[in-house]
């Protein structure tokens, strides 16, 4: 069978299992809820593309490459991003010096995890103008690749800009990464709620909520977690981290049967590494093996459909589920460009899996150099130190992580939990 | 689990707030209609963003002043922020003395839109007259004197902004950019003895006390406030917020130095027709006498061509024209402007 018949079976499968009434009644749509509107990126880019036919000139170009980003975002589909970099392309062949398409060709590599390309790519928009706050874009892709204090000097340049919502969140992220999960939140709400009142709709506005969704879950607090991602989904309905974060949270909740709901739905709308990779757990765990399998083998086809995106997805399943020497090139390879904390986390797995445990310790304390408090990142500290005999670090990591959330995942929480009894029966 | 939203594409999306929020699709086609600095529509919401103003007298009706604002960019289409904004005061204003400040004023407030996509509104005038309701997509005509509407229209206005952004107009490629656009507007006629003789006519959204956006003659902030072509971001600090935000009876003790230099760059420096011509352009205000049908710069018709009357100007007859003219099938009758694409 060839990649796409694989992938076609895949997803015949997955969508073969949502059942009818399951699916929001009209994906992507437009239907105001008070002056709440939800963008029609749809009838938007028809709009622009037939602008474009009538006159493919640099702004109508530009415009629409904006659009099939945001299509992107909202359906979680990285190929838009593709159609994005071809008509920004062909507007900054007609107009080399016009700012917005710079900047928006930056972030659209960005988006494609092409960092080394979408960080010279901002500076040169920045150059461009300075009215485009491309130094935000400059300070999220060194955040990626790992410059925090680059970051942080970008960043400051954007400090005049008053009440932004997007410099907001991007120091959320900075607080979040230092540990400072309190603080992250909220920054993160701050943001949130100047977004919307500032008018921001549909993917942009849930955006913020997903964040707040995923921040809450780090911390355990589920019932907040579950109001953000519903929150997210009333801005946007269908919006695939939104569905995924609900399935997240009924996993922590123990209700099995709402995740693979929740999670099916967000599949359907895009199988993204992470969402087939967390119902092949939940599958697993229940006992559904070919389920399972399925789920599994949609993580390695979609990865090697957009080659670079989802690498570390990929790594982290390798090691979990498949080769972890596989994982270890992934990892390797992935920290080329990124040198940020989870790209050490992502290495000292690959290390831990293959039983290189003082590899795996030296890649795990750079994972942890800026005191990130993360139950993913803990557990898998603790479970090295506990592979090398230290059993106080790796009581004092698991305990950690449970304390943060002690259902942090279907699995490894599990796990965590019995390393930490030995851990403690050792001591 | 946490790995679940590493590759949520954060940086795509932050981006995408630096380049929509901040720089998207709707600063593109930002009112007058790029006013704001390329970080938000005014007030951060498309439906705060007046593109166009536009006073004449009624062609059906000689005794009868006609105003139109248009607002919100592209009709929202890109931002998604849909019709008028229901926390927002849309107003007309007039200055009948000659000072520059409103003597007379039409406040228009909108409902939340409805299940069936309408906003009901009520527009009320200084003085003693009743408020008059309506809802979008309807007319309302009061015996015949007063006539509203507000709803989705063609974009009335027309320009190359492609050759703009390019300093460089060249006929043989010149196209209307807002050619199938749409965009919302407000339209007011009435009796024009309640607007005699020449008078000041500007067009202004508000946010509770906040003034989000203005304007008066067309193009006064694109052009002549940086940063704007001729002074790029970099060169100069923005001042296009504070014009957004400012009143006409300040704009030639806040504004005029950035109109003189502007001028400067095309007449040189020290001659006196600059002096003269910012008299002419500041304060912000579309000059007009509704006793006469003249158009631009007699107020603003809707087919007038205000770009190439302005580019010959201000470029002391160094460009003339955008090469573009009105292609909208405007109406003799009201509302005047062609119906929604």
């Amino acid at each position: 069978m060839t990649l796409r018949k694989i992938l076609v079976v895949a997803l015949l499968g997955v969508v073969a299992l949502v059942g009818p009434g399951l699916l929001p009644a009209r994906l992507g749509g437009t239907y105001p809820s008070g002056d709440r509107p939800v963008p029609d990126t749809v009838a938007a880019l028809a709009l622009f593309q037939s602008r474009v036919e009538r006159d493919a000139n640099a702004i109508n170009l530009t415009v629409l490459a904006q659009l099939y980003a945001r299509r992107s975002r909202e359906t979680g589909n990285v190929e838009e991003l593709a159609s994005a970099e071809t008509a920004v392309r062909a507007a900054l062949a007609q107009k080399p010096n016009y700012g917005p398409a710079m900047l928006t060709l930056a972030s659209v590599l960005a988006g494609q995890h092409r960092f080394d390309e979408a960080l010279t790519t901002a500076h040169r928009a920045q150059q461009l103008d300075p009215r485009l706050g491309a130094l935000g874009l400059v300070g999220d892709v060194l955040v990626a690749t790992g410059d925090y204090e680059g970051a942080r000097e970008a960043y400051s340049h954007l400090a005049g800009t008053p009440g932004s919502p997007g410099l907001a969140a991007r120091m959320a992220h900075l607080y979040e990464l230092e540990g400072d999960l309190e603080k992250a939140i909220r920054q993160t709400e701050r943001a949130a709620a100047a977004g919307l009142d500032q008018g921001a709709v549909g993917e942009e506005a849930a955006w913020f909520q997903v964040r707040l969704g995923d921040l809450n879950f780090t911390v355990g607090k589920f019932g907040e977690s579950d109001r953000r991602y519903r929150a997210a989904l009333e801005l946007l309905p269908g919006y695939w981290p939104a569905l995924a974060g609900r399935g997240k949270v009924s996993t922590a909740r123990g209700d099995f049967d709402r995740a693979v709901q929740f999670y099916e739905l967000a599949a359907a709308v895009v199988p993204r590494p992470e969402v087939m990779v967390a119902l092949g757990d939940i599958y697993s765990i229940n006992g559904e093996l070919r389920r399972a399998r399925d789920s599994y083998a949609t993580v390695e086809i979609i990865s090697q459909l957009s080659p670079g995106v989802y690498d570390r997805n990929l790594a982290l399943y390798e090691a979990d589920h498949g080769d972890p020497e596989a994982a270890l090139a992934l990892a390797e390879s992935g920290l080329e460009e990124r040198r940020d904390v989870y790209g050490y986390d992502t290495l000292a797995w690959a290390f831990y899996r293959l039983a290189r445990y003082g590899d795996a310790r030296r890649a795990m304390d750079r994972a942890l150099s800026l005191g990130t408090r993360d139950p993913q990142l803990l557990f898998h500290s603790g479970a090295i130190w506990l592979a090398l005999g230290d059993n106080r670090s790796a009581i004092t990591d698991l305990e950690a992580a449970l304390e943060l959330n002690p259902h942090f995942h279907p699995r490894y929480a599990e796990e965590a939990r019995e390393m930490l009894a030995l851990a403690r029966s050792f001591d | 689990m946490r790995q679940l939203f590493r590759t949520l594409p954060i940086l795509a999306v932050i981006a995408a707030l630096a380049v929509g929020l901040v720089a998207g699709p709707a600063s593109l086609l930002a009112a007058d209609h790029l006013d704001a600095p390329g970080l938000t529509p005014p007030g951060g919401d498309s439906r705060l963003d007046i593109n166009d103003v536009y006073a004449f007298q009624s062609p059906a009706n000689p005794d009868h002043a006609v105003l139109i604002m248009t607002t919100n960019p592209a009709a929202g289409a890109l931002t998604g922020q849909l019709g008028f904004h229901p926390d927002a005061t849309y107003e007309f204003l007039a200055d009948t003395d000659g000072d520059a400040k409103p003597d007379n004023w039409a406040r228009i407030n909108f409902d939340p839109t409805d299940s069936s996509g309408q906003q009901a509104y009520r527009l009320k005038v200084k003085g003693n007259g009743p408020n008059i309701s309506g809802v979008t997509g309807q007319l309302v005509d009061l015996d015949g004197q007063v006539k509203v509407t507000a709803g989705t229209f063609d974009d009335p206005f027309f320009f190359d902004l492609v050759s703009f952004l390019a300093a460089d107009f060249d006929c043989s490629t010149a196209s209307n950019f807002f050619t199938g656009l749409n965009t919302q507007a407000i339209v007011f006629e009435f009796p024009r003895s309640e607007l005699s003789g020449t008078v000041g006519v500007w067009a202004r959204t508000m946010l509770g006390d906040q003034q989000i956006d203005r304007m008066g003659r067309p193009a006064i902030n694109t052009v002549f406030i940086p940063n704007n072509i001729f002074e790029p971001a970099g060169s100069e600090p923005s001042q296009r917020n504070a014009f957004n935000a400012g009143k006409p009876q300040h704009d030639q003790r806040d504004f005029r130095n950035e109109v003189v230099d502007t001028l400067e760059i095309f007449y040189g420096a020290g001659n006196p027709t600059v002096g003269t011509l910012t008299d002419i352009l500041l304060p912000d205000v579309l000059t007009v006498d509704f006793g006469s049908s003249a158009g631009f710069l007699n107020g603003r018709r809707l087919a007038d061509d205000v770009i190439d009357a302005e580019l010959g100007l201000v470029t002391n007859g160094a460009v003339t024209t955008d090469c573009v003219s009105n292609d909208s099938a405007f109406s003799g009758t009201f509302p005047y402007l062609a119906p929604k694409n």
